[in-house]
Order: C-alpha cells, then structure tokens, then sequence
C-alpha cells in the first residue's frame, strides 16, 4: 500500500510539473521577480546613460566638515554641478548626499559618502578630486614639504560610499516578519484549497474515486491527494526562493559593473538579528503552518468529497478560505495589546488554525508560558491525529455518495407530500426575516438618534420625539414585510360578542397584573433594572409627559399588537395555536433586547395571544397592552415628580378593576369553563422543532438577539 | 430505479462494509492484495476528463500494483487490440463517448485480472463496438476468468452468461444456472401471426396473451405438455404462422417481476 501510495504521488507531482500552466507560471515569476528586484539599478543606470534630467546633474550636499575646508573651496567654485545645504535631521532624501570629513593623525583625512543612491562618476571624481586637493593641502602643512613632493607620495584617498536603497531601520522590526507570514500563509491556504478541490472534484464527478478505492484505501487516497498539492507547493516555493537568488546576482553584478558600488552583504540587507524570541516565533510558525495547512486540506477534502457539481467545488473553497480570512484578521483582534489576556484568549489560542496567528502575537506581548505553548502544539498534533483518521472515513461516504441516495431521496419525498411542513418552515423562515429586519434597524437607527440628540441640544423633548420616530420607523417595516401573509390565512371573521371581549380584558388585565408583582417579587432584591435608563423624558412639562406616554404606552400597544397579535400569531395559527402563541411570545420577549422586560413580555405574550385567539380581534390585545403600560407609566411619573397623590389614585382605581377582574373571571371559571379550552391541531413538536432548528436564519437571529441582550445587560444594569 | 447491483458490486470490491455474509475470492476474503486481481468496469466511466489517456492508465496501472513496464506493454497490447493506438497521447475529454466505453473496458482488463466485474458494459457503444467487446468478453471466458457481468438486456445476459441471477428492488427473485432455470420453467410461447380473436380463445392452459403490433400474438403457456390442446384451439382461426419456444430470459423476468408486483 505504502508503495502503491508514493508511486502514485510521484506520478501525480511530476504531471503537475509537466503541465503547461506550472511552466507558464514559473516563466513568467522568474521574469517578474528578476524584473522587480533590478528595476531600481536598472533605472539609475538608464539615467546615468542619458543624463538628461537637468535637475538631478545638481548634486545637494550636507557637509559634516571640522575645518570647513571642503565647504569653503566649494564656495570657490571648485566643484561643478555640487550644491551646499544644511544638515536636516530628517535623513537624506533622494538626491541628496551627506560628506562627512574626519581629519586624524594616521590618514589625515577620512570621507565618507552616505547617499540614496548612486553618484554619478563626473560628480565623484569632481569629489574625488577636491578631498585629494585638501589632503595634499594638510599634508603639507603638517610636514612642510612641496605640493609636488607629496603629491607623488600619495595615491588616491579612499572614501567609504554607502548606498542606502533600502532603509530597513523605518521597519516595526516583528511586526514586519508577522504580516510578511500571514501574507505568504494566504495565498499559500488559497492555492491548496482550490486545487485540492478541483483535483478530488473533478475526480469525484468522473467517479474515478471509486475505481481508486478498489486499489488503495480511502485514507490513503484522502493523503494521496492533499501530500500531492502540498508536495507541488513547496517545490514553487523552493523555485520561487531560487528565483530571488538569481535576481539579486544580476542586480549586484548590475551594480557593480554599471554604478561602481559595494555590494552589501545578505546579512546586512536583511537587517535582522535572531534573538530568541524571534527564533521561537519561526519555528513555531513554521510548525503550526504544516499543520494547519494539512487540516485545512483534510477539511476541504472531505467538503469537496460530498459535492456533486463544479460550482458546489468551487464554494466549498471559497468556505475554507472565508474560514482562513476570518481567522487572520478577527482572531488577532481578541487579543488586546494593552491588558493582560484572560483564561477564555488563552484556551482559543490553543485551538487549532487559530493558534497560528495567535501564539505568535501572545509570544511578543509575553504573555503565554511554554507550557502553553506546549499545549496548543499538542492540541494540534492531536487534531490533525484525529481528523487523519475520522476524516478518512466521512471522505469515503462523502465521495460513494452521489447526492441521490436513498435516504436523501425519502427526506424529499416526505417534504414535498408534507405540504404543511414546507409551509410552516417558509412562515418560520419570514417571521425570523422580520425579527432580524426589527434588529438592524432599530440598532441602526438607534446609533443615528443617539449621533443626533449628542449633535443637536434641543432638550428631552426632542431626544424623546426622536425616539418615537426611530420606534416607528423600526417595527413599521417588519409589520408591513408580515401584513401581506395574513389576508392569505385570514382567520374566518367570527368574532365574539362585545361583551365577551370586555369580560376578557378585565380577566387578562388580572392575570397580566398578577404576573408582573410574582416577576417583581423574584427579581426585586437582584434586578437593577430602571425603565428611565432607557427612555429618558422631561417630566417637569406637559409635553415631555405626554411623549413619554405615547412612548411607553400608546405605541407599543397598537404596533406590537399589530406585529405580533396580528400579523405573527394570525400567520402561524393554522399551525396549532400552541404553537403559534409560544412562538410569537419568545419574538414579542426577544425584541425587548433585555432580560428584566423579556421575561415579562414573553408571559405577557402568552396571555395576550390566548386572549386574541379567544376572542378573533387584536382590539382586546391592545387595550390590555395600553392599560398595562398606562399604569406602569403612571407610577412612574409619580415617581418621578414626587406626588403621592397620583400613586395613591391610580393603585385605589387599579384596586377596584382588579376587584373586578376577579370577580369575573371567578363566574367564568365555574360557569362557562369551555371558554378556556384550546383546540388541539395534528402538527407535532417534532415538526415544529426540525422546521425551525434546521434555517441558518433562525439560528442566527436567535444569536443576535441573545449576545446584544447579554450585552446590554452587562453595558446598562 | 436502484436494485442494488452496484451496490453489490462495491460490497465485493470491500469499498463498502458489508452488513453480513463475506465475499471470497479463491476462498480467500477479499483484501488489498486480492483486490489486485480484480478487474472493475464502473457503469458511468471512472476516466478523469483532464488527464491524457498514457497518464490515466499509468495511475490506474499503479493502482492495481503493475510496474511501469507492464503497464506500458499491457496497454499498447489492448489498444491494438482495439484499434485504438491514435489514442495514445490524446485527452481524454477529446474522446468520444463509445471509445471512452472502450477505454474503459481496458482499465478493467489492464492488469490482467482472474475477476472482472463488468457492470454495464455495452453501454454507449454502437452495434458493431457492441460485437467487437462482445467477442472480446468471450475470448476472455474461453481463457478461464472469471467474469461477474451485469446488464439490463437479456439477451446480452443469455449470451455471455452460465449463471445468473436476478435482482429486483435489491432482493434476489431468481439465481442458478441459466439453462437449468430455463429447462425448469415450464412454461412454453407461441407467437402467432394472423386473425385471432381473445375473448374466444378461452384454454384455461394459457395463462398471458401479449398482443403488441397488429396480427402479431405472444401466447404463453402453463405446461409444455398442454402446447398441443393450446394449438388445437389456435388452428380455429386463420393463422398464418405459429412458432413455439421456450420462454427467453427476459420473458422470464418480465414473468417473476410481474408476480412480485401483483403481489
């Protein structure tokens, strides 16, 4: 097997190298990276050759001179084409040059020629010639011999040039290395997940995976695969390497012949050196990139081994690249710079993929031990261990199954007989579209308000007028996305007598009431929870008292009721009206975004929707919605303007309806106790369940919901 | 419609486990280095579309354990064999679909395997591919292999085959050697050509009257012994030509998957 198996991939790797595209590509990375590297030495001596840029004939120069020799025979006029400037701290700029000039005892004179680039000759030479001139001035004067004499004694002064094409000192010395992987580490998960998609695709679609399983077993042929595009990558990169070798010999022979230079040495290009930080960082890089490059391919193998069509590979890739782009630019942001990371960072940053931006950057800020280091190592090697061997086994049922398998076959079949199913999981569907529509916009909005009431200081009445707006302009369109649902399952217009209806509001007012103190009851000592946190008002006005009760009070109880008693419940009563109550109550508490309301709401949702399916109108909901935030509001601007008499007035007057809540829902309860039962329909909780666990949309709505509910809880109370 | 043959077929080869009973080959379980003496022609083509033909088989060669040398023999041996040399060097989604059958064919014989499993093999050729893979397959008989063949045209089946067996909806409602099968069926049909009516053709021997083009009559019969009583009631009418068989294979099939779906 294990012969078969390298045989194999030899073949496969050597027909990748033969084909036309690889060599296509190397041709055309040899010429672009040769092209790239001389492309600076390349114009610098098209510029020599030409001279025509006028500009650049004229040389500026910063002297660093004791005696101020140079300067002064250069004011002379000693020089040609040479400028004189002051010494910037700012570093030389291009076309600038900076001389500096020692005199000592042992060689009199030292130069050294720091510039951007190269010199032109004529210039030099003028140079040259001049710092010769002043030697042999010093010279003489030094030993009081004859300019003749010492001239012939004397050779040429050596200057020292230095070329500073590249200035590496501007560089964040890691930070550079770390983005420099991470760039590498993207095209690298690029290249190998689409080519190991297309391989096992195409061969999957061909079925030739099931001629290759009669030789070799399915984890032999998962490793065939990913070894064989792995294998191909590290020979281009190995090539690419070597392409950069030859580059950077032509430029240095370019700079030698052409430009005069000295070529600086490799170690001093890549002005780096290793400490052991920096050491640690590599290897463990390089470590963490096999693996995770070999997970990653094992992920997208046994994705692509479940598709059936060349779209479906490609985005099963564009999946593993998303995965990859999401965890090199989200995972890192975890991590903040500035605190110590906490256990919740460290366990994640073991975890496999993630580790390999993680580590790195937890290593800089020293803040994970080599024990932990030796954990995420282990973890990885522990998943890769396992995926080896699992993975192999969900490849072969992915590739042997063609997507019409029988199982598959009867899923479909049972969903198109069951009509009601579909439905119900098309209505669960639009219902969550309303939900997450209700979400970003009124977070949206929300974040506009609080731009404009911080922008514009017109008062509390203003902010609270703003709110109303971005209330309505929040709910109104999950309302009107609901509306056009209902006149298809209009429930038949038969409504209850008007008495009824009254006689079901006093009861719900009842239990509504009695709810709410249970609920304040439990979470009074715990709950920091104040309504005017979160809506602020002007209670020492007539208008800021009245906003505040359209706010609270007018409002939700005609546009909740409207969205959830009418649009939501009437939509998913067909369904069973368990259901449909249970389902449009968890909505109504979601979308109050906190906790101390939410589980109110949802009770308060219970009653209410029992109530509007009891009596087949919204109208009773409403009423009960408004009385109950009526009173609430009330007690709240007792509170806040401090008249007792209020409270005192309204909790004698809630006294007396809840007296006679009581007393009819008592002659109820023994006399007509048919009312309060419910039809029973045939759809199952299973159903119900499947339909709405099985939608992405759900799921994510849900988890919007929950993470901003836990986040306000933890930002306001 | 799945009945499970190449299902069966896969639980052979051991790409997928069985739920119970084993396969032998040579009373040997079937493993890796058995697996390599078994030849497998996939119904709907096992060849990649981007690789040449040269490069498929050296892969497919080396699947099934050969060196690079026999590979090369082998191949060229059954492409002359074919006809088909041209292809050698060729991609092979350049190849029409009739030759790919072939080439397919080839794969399956390339290692020169005591098992072959054919499934579907005439499927996608024109007549003359048709007797020319026909002839092949038989030479191969005539050479001792062991050959597993499936196919929904009986008379292919009846050509080729000593034993068969017969599968419906993945169970099996006929197996055993086929002329025996066909010697126990007790059965006998006369095709006339001419004028009968059927409502008075009332013989409580004849058990199914097909009557598919006009003037043409398939009666069959219970009992090679009532042939007789049968005829005598036919010769009332005015027939031209009456000619008495025994039932074909796939007569009967069409006989035992009819009762199951009566059933």
């Amino acid at each position: 097997m294990k012969n078969k198996l390298y045989r194999l991939a030899v073949l496969g790797i050597e027909q990748t190298l033969k084909m036309k595209f690889f060599i296509i590509l190397n041709i055309l990375m040899l010429v672009s990276i040769v092209g790239v590297v001389n492309f600076g030495s390349v114009k610098q001596i098209i510029a020599l050759n030409t001279g025509d840029n006028v500009n650049k004939n004229i040389l500026k120069i910063m002297v660093a001179d004791d005696t101020a020799r140079f300067t002064k025979l250069i004011q002379d006029g000693k020089i040609k084409d040479v400028e004189i400037i002051d010494y910037s701290e700012g570093g030389i700029k291009e076309g600038n040059a900076l001389i500096e000039i020692k005199y000592d005892e042992t060689n009199i004179i030292n130069v050294k020629i720091t510039s951007n680039e190269y010199i032109k000759d004529e210039q030099y030479f003028n140079i040259q010639t001049i710092i010769n001139k002043i030697r042999t001035d010093i010279f003489s004067e030094k030993y009081e011999i004859s300019l003749s004499e010492t001239q012939q004694l004397n050779n040429d002064v050596k200057i020292e040039r230095v070329v500073l094409t590249l200035n590496y000192s501007d560089y964040i010395k890691y930070q550079g290395v770390v983005t420099v992987i991470a760039f590498i580490m993207y095209m690298l998960f690029i290249f190998i997940a689409a080519t190991i998609s297309s391989t096992i695709g195409m061969e999957k679609i061909s079925k030739t995976t099931e001629y290759m399983l009669t030789g070799i077993s399915e984890k032999a042929y998962l490793w065939y695969n990913i070894l064989q595009v792995n294998i191909v990558f590290v020979i281009q990169m190995i090539l690419s390497g070597i392409y950069y070798l030859i580059a950077n010999v032509i430029n240095s022979i370019l700079i030698i012949k052409f430009l005069g230079g000295n070529v600086t040495k490799i170690e001093d290009m890549v002005n780096l050196s290793l400490d052991p930080i920096l050491f640690k960082i590599i290897i463990l890089t390089i470590f963490q990139t096999v693996i995770c490059v070999l997970i990653l391919s094992i992920i997208q193998a046994i994705m692509t081994s479940k598709v059936n069509n060349m779209t479906d590979i490609s985005n099963s890739s564009m999946l593993v690249i998303m995965i990859v782009i999401f965890v090199c630019f989200v995972c890192p942001n975890i991590i903040n710079v500035s605190e110590t990371v906490n256990i919740f960072v460290k366990i994640i940053s073991c975890l496999p993929i993630l580790s390999i931006v993680m580590i790195p950057k937890l290593i800089l800020l020293h803040q994970i031990s080599n024990i932990g280091i030796i954990i995420a190592v282990v973890v990885n090697i522990a998943t890769l261990f396992i995926l080896s061997i699992f993975g192999a086994r969900w490849f072969k049922k992915g590739l042997l199954d063609s997507g019409n398998s029988r199982k598959a076959d009867k899923r479909k079949k049972d969903e198109i007989y069951d009509m009601n199913k579909t439905k119900f999981k098309e209505i669960i569907f639009k219902i969550s579209i309303a939900m997450l529509m209700y979400f970003v916009i009124s977070n949206v909005l929300g974040i506009i308000g609080i731009v404009l009431k911080g922008t514009f200081d017109f008062g509390a009445n203003f902010d609270n007028a703003i709110s109303i707006i971005i209330w309505i302009l929040s709910i109104l369109p999950s309302y009107l996305y609901l509306k056009p649902l209902t006149e298809k399952n209009r429930i038949v217009k038969n409504k209850t007598s008007i008495k009824m209806s009254i006689d079901w509001i006093f009861m719900g007012l009842l239990v509504v009431t009695g709810i709410q103190f249970i609920i304040s009851i439990l979470t009074n000592e715990n709950s920091n929870f104040d309504i005017t946190k979160l809506i602020g008002a002007d209670f020492t006005s007539i208008i800021g008292i009245t906003l505040f009760i359209i706010q609270i009070a007018i409002l939700p109880a005609i546009f909740e009721e409207l969205l959830f008693r009418k649009a939501m419940l009437t939509v998913l009563s067909k369904y069973g009206n368990l259901v449909s109550i249970l389902i449009t109550s968890t909505c109504f508490a979601l979308m109050h975004q906190n906790i101390t309301q939410g589980v109110f709401a949802f009770f308060m949702g219970i009653i209410l929707g029992f109530i509007t399916i009891k009596t087949k109108s919204v109208i009773p909901a409403i009423i009960i919605h408004f009385l109950n935030n009526f009173t609430a509001a009330i007690s709240i601007i007792a509170l806040q303007i401090n008249n007792t008499t209020i409270t005192y007035i309204s909790t004698i007057i809630i006294i007396i309806v809840l007296l006679i809540s009581g007393i009819i829902l008592f002659k109820n309860i023994l006399k007509n106790k048919i009312i309060f039962k419910f039809e029973k329909t045939e759809f199952k909780i299973n159903n119900i369940l499947s339909c709405i666990l099985t939608q992405y949309i759900v799921i994510i709505t849900l988890l919007l919901y929950v993470i901003l509910t836990i986040y306000m809880e933890i930002i306001l109370f | 419609m799945e009945h499970g043959k190449s299902t069966l077929f896969r639980c052979i080869l051991n790409i997928i486990p069985k739920d119970k009973g084993e396969a032998l080959l040579d009373n040997n379980p079937i493993n890796y280095s058995i697996l390599d003496r078994i030849g497998y022609l996939i119904e709907e083509g096992s060849l990649t579309p981007e690789y040449t033909v040269y490069n498929q088989f050296c892969t497919f060669g080396i699947l099934k354990n050969m060196s690079d040398n026999e590979i090369i023999e082998s191949l060229l041996y059954w492409l002359k064999k074919f006809d088909m040399l041209e292809y050698l060097n060729m991609k092979i989604k350049n190849i029409s679909k009739g030759n790919r059958q072939k080439l397919q064919f080839i794969v399956s014989v390339l290692h020169n395997p005591t098992l072959l499993i054919l499934d579907e093999p005439f499927s996608g050729l024109d007549p003359i591919s048709v007797d020319e893979l026909k002839s092949v397959i038989l030479e191969l008989k005539k050479d001792g292999r062991t050959i597993v063949f499936s196919s929904h045209q009986m008379e292919h089946v009846e050509l080729i085959c000593d034993d068969i067996l017969l599968l419906d909806k993945g169970n099996m409602i006929l197996y055993g050697d086929l002329n025996e099968i066909k010697n126990s069926y007790n059965k006998k049909k006369i095709s006339v050509v001419g004028k009968i009516d059927i409502e008075k053709l009332n013989n409580e021997n004849i058990f199914k009257i097909v009557n598919d083009k006009f003037d043409t009559y398939e009666i069959y019969v219970n009992g090679s012994s009532n042939v007789t009583s049968v005829l005598d009631s036919i010769k009332l009418f005015d027939v031209q030509n009456i000619n008495i068989s025994n039932l074909s294979l796939e007569d009967i099939f069409m006989d035992k998957a009819g009762i199951k779906y009566e059933e």
